[in-house]
């Protein structure tokens, strides 16, 4: 049993979560804030549109963003122009991947605690000289925490068992976009059972307990929030 | 630095067309029945809504002219609003919460003592009582130094006894503010109290008989000795009102 | 009398074999062998009337289900190493060899195999920034390749440009949609409609695929799968498997 095999697509799997959960919470606070605040054109495409990762089978969402993120793809050549260097088969692609397909599970929950967010309290904010900028920083966000935990453990624990999407935009390069999940697959199919098994474990183990400090801050914070 | 509005707008079952001018130093109050615009005509000065025509000016600041194009968003309009329901912001402390806008902490600290808050600073809004909440709501505003206080039935959801401390509270103030104070109230005897000059707007229009209804009925004698105990420049409104009934 | 005769004819209808199970027969196929298997399966039907039913998926795969008791009645591999431990212990009959498959160096742009001079120049060339090759560890095909490379001293060199699709099917896939500019693919993949419009090299340091069958023990169908088996070697198979590039 080869720790390497072990713990480089544990590593893998926990930065590719991580990097998708801090732009999802950013990219999805955004979207939900268009979404609850503002008039949006075509609103049911729109939503329909941040939705479709869910409906849509993991491989065929891949089979899509291999094409476009391929070199022939549109993502794919925009970013060999900006950036010299191929999308496809890297961490980065990888990430950009997660954030596709995980998107309505930041977007949801955001969406949801920011209509819960009593109107008039916003209204005070502006009336009292905040921005809407401002007022997003110092009045919805902290009268949301509810939703952005719940959109992190979401997006976090969603990421962490991706495969279909990795796999296909991936290519299971060794060290760069092998995430755990696909590496129980490879050892599978190379009859290392042991190495699958004990993968699983502990895959399983780090999602159960991050869900469990994330619940634990969760319930701290509720006692203060939203009276 | 007077505030002066017109206002045109059409809502669901009538159209809402009033103006109103509030000099500094002295209270406007809007009365009339619920339903009748009179929040709307605050929140098209706060700039929350929008009218179909309008002009909207604080001393020599035009705030609205949909005639000319010019509409100031809330933010830059220096203005307060005291609502209904205490609208303080549940993740702060009180202290917070009055500091929100405040560009000078001291201030803020001199309005807690005055309106005898300052020992609630630390908790939470949910956890003190509904008078307490509407006195931090007015720091909050005034800690803001606004050029125009705007009340929006402000002690409504109040027990009679808080209700006459704190109306008392904004009468005693509105000298040392020298800004106009708009409020706005379906109760007579509030606005009798309050307002220096009495604008009725009944289904989106200024009524002055429908405020004459209530002179006439057995009620009077106590509202006008209640108005006469008060020492304000408003007497001569009074007069007025006194003169139509016959008296 | 006529009641008791209907029900008893009723309960005749139900007892008789839906298709005696004796027709029928279920094969795990490694994916490579999909096309020339499909042709193969609609000729033993016909001429035995058995129907063939058949999985395709990855022989790793395969191999799992059926040491957890998938109800295959025959296994097509990929390799002759499964088989072979399916053997050894018990799971299978003796297994025998089906097809030889080869690997080669394949892409989708026709013009490529033009401007090098073998398949090793090739992927050594700056034109070729990403190369599929099946994960070795389970698919023979990726494993033959790696043999080539390590024949030729590039392994070692390439692994930048390495990219691992799971089996020869997505190998394929990453090809000819553009997202690596060669991938190690099966030769029966290159001599399909799709793969003619590109291009191939042959791959000489590559040894032979060989893929190996076995009829499973816990069959319930062992002499149609028997029978079945024994067609993949008639003249008839051969002349199929070898119009997709299979000898």
């Amino acid at each position: 049993m080869d720790t390497g095999s072990i713990l480089v697509p544990l590593w893998i799997s926990f930065k590719l979560a991580a990097a998708t959960t801090v732009m999802l919470l950013a990219l999805g606070a955004f979207l939900a804030y268009l979404l609850a605040y503002r008039k949006v054109p075509a609103r049911p495409v729109v939503e329909s549109l941040i939705n479709l990762p869910i409906a849509l089978p993991p491989t065929v969402l891949g089979f899509y963003l291999l094409i476009l993120m391929g070199p022939k793809g549109a993502f794919g050549k925009a970013w060999e122009g900006l950036f010299n260097s191929t999308l496809l088969f890297t961490f980065t692609g990888i990430v950009i991947a997660s954030v596709f397909y995980s998107l309505p599970f930041a977007v949801q929950p955001l969406k949801a605690a920011f209509l819960k967010i009593d109107r008039r309290i916003l209204e005070n904010a502006y009336v009292l000289g905040l921005s809407p900028v401002k007022a997003f920083f110092r009045v919805i966000v902290p009268n949301s925490a509810v939703g952005f935990a719940a959109a992190a453990i979401l997006v976090f624990l969603h990421t962490m068992g991706e495969f279909g999407v990795i796999l296909m935009v991936g290519g299971s390069v060794p060290g760069e976009t092998r995430v755990a999940s696909i590496a129980i697959y490879e050892a599978v199919e190379s009859l290392r059972y042991r190495d699958a098994w004990v993968l699983s474990v502990v895959l399983a183990l780090v999602s159960f307990s991050f869900l469990l400090v994330v619940n634990a801050l969760n319930r701290g914070e509720g006692n203060g929030i939203n009276g | 630095m007077a505030l002066t509005a017109e206002i045109r707008k059409r809502l669901s079952h009538f159209t809402l067309d009033v103006s109103i001018a509030c000099p500094k130093g002295r209270i406007l109050s809007i009365v009339g029945p619920s339903g009748s615009g009179k929040t709307t005509i605050l929140r098209i000065i706060a700039g929350l809504d929008a009218p179909d025509e309008g002009v909207v000016v604080c001393g020599e600041r035009v705030w609205l002219d949909t005639g000319g194009r010019v509409a100031l968003p809330t933010q830059k309009r220096r203005l307060a609003m005291v609502f209904q329901d205490f609208v303080l912001f549940p993740h702060c402390s009180v202290f917070k919460n009055v500091c929100f806008a405040a560009r000078d902490k001291s201030l803020a600290e001199a309005l807690m003592k005055r309106f005898d808050i300052w020992h609630l600073r630390d908790s939470r809004p949910q956890s003190v009582s509904g008078g307490e909440r509407q006195r931090a709501a007015i720091c909050q505003a005034l800690a803001r130094e606004p050029e125009v206080l705007l009340m929006d039935e402000p002690f409504s959801a109040l027990d009679p006894l808080t209700r006459r401390r704190l109306r008392e509270a904004v009468a005693d103030m509105k000298g040392e503010l020298g800004i106009p104070i708009i409020h706005v109230t379906h109760d007579i005897r509030e606005a009798l109290f309050l307002g220096d000059e009495i604008v009725p707007v009944v289904q989106g229009r200024v009524f002055h008989k429908w405020l004459l209804q209530f002179m006439l009925t057995a009620r009077d004698a106590d509202l006008c000795r209640e108005r006469a105990a008060m020492d304000n420049e408003g007497d001569v409104e009074l007069e007025l009102y006194n003169k139509r009934r016959g008296y | 009398m006529i009641r008791v005769g209907v029900v008893l004819g009723l309960i005749f209808i139900c007892a008789l074999p839906a298709g005696a199970s004796d027709e029928k027969v279920l094969a795990g196929v490694a994916a490579n062998f999909m096309m020339p298997f499909q042709e193969m399966a609609a000729a033993f039907e016909k001429e035995s009337g058995i129907h063939v039913e058949s999985v395709f998926t990855s022989t790793g795969k395969l191999y799992a289900q059926i040491r957890n008791g998938a109800p295959y009645d025959i296994f097509l591999a990929a390799d002759e190493e499964r088989p072979e431990l399916l053997f050894r212990d018990g799971l299978s009959g003796k297994p025998f060899v089906y097809a030889m498959g080869e690997v080669v160096l394949w892409s989708a742009d026709r013009d490529f195999c033009a401007r090098f001079a073998d398949w090793e120049e090739a992927v050594r060339s700056n034109e070729v920034k990403r190369l599929a090759i099946a994960n070795p560890e389970s698919a023979p095909y990726g494993a033959a390749a790696v043999s080539a490379l390590k024949a030729s001293g590039l392994f070692d060199s390439l692994q930048a440009k390495y990219v691992f699709p799971q089996d020869i099917g997505q190998t394929f896939q990453y090809a000819s949609t553009g997202a690596v500019q060669a991938g190690f693919c099966a030769l029966s993949s290159a001599v399909t409609d799709q793969g003619k419009e590109g291009c191939y090299y042959t791959i000489t340091q590559a040894p032979k695929v060989t893929q190996a069958a076995c009829v499973l023990t816990r069959t319930n169908n062992r002499e149609a799968a028997e029978k079945f088996a024994a067609f993949l070697l008639t003249p008839a198979g051969i002349q199929i498997k070898e119009k997709y590039g299979y000898r």
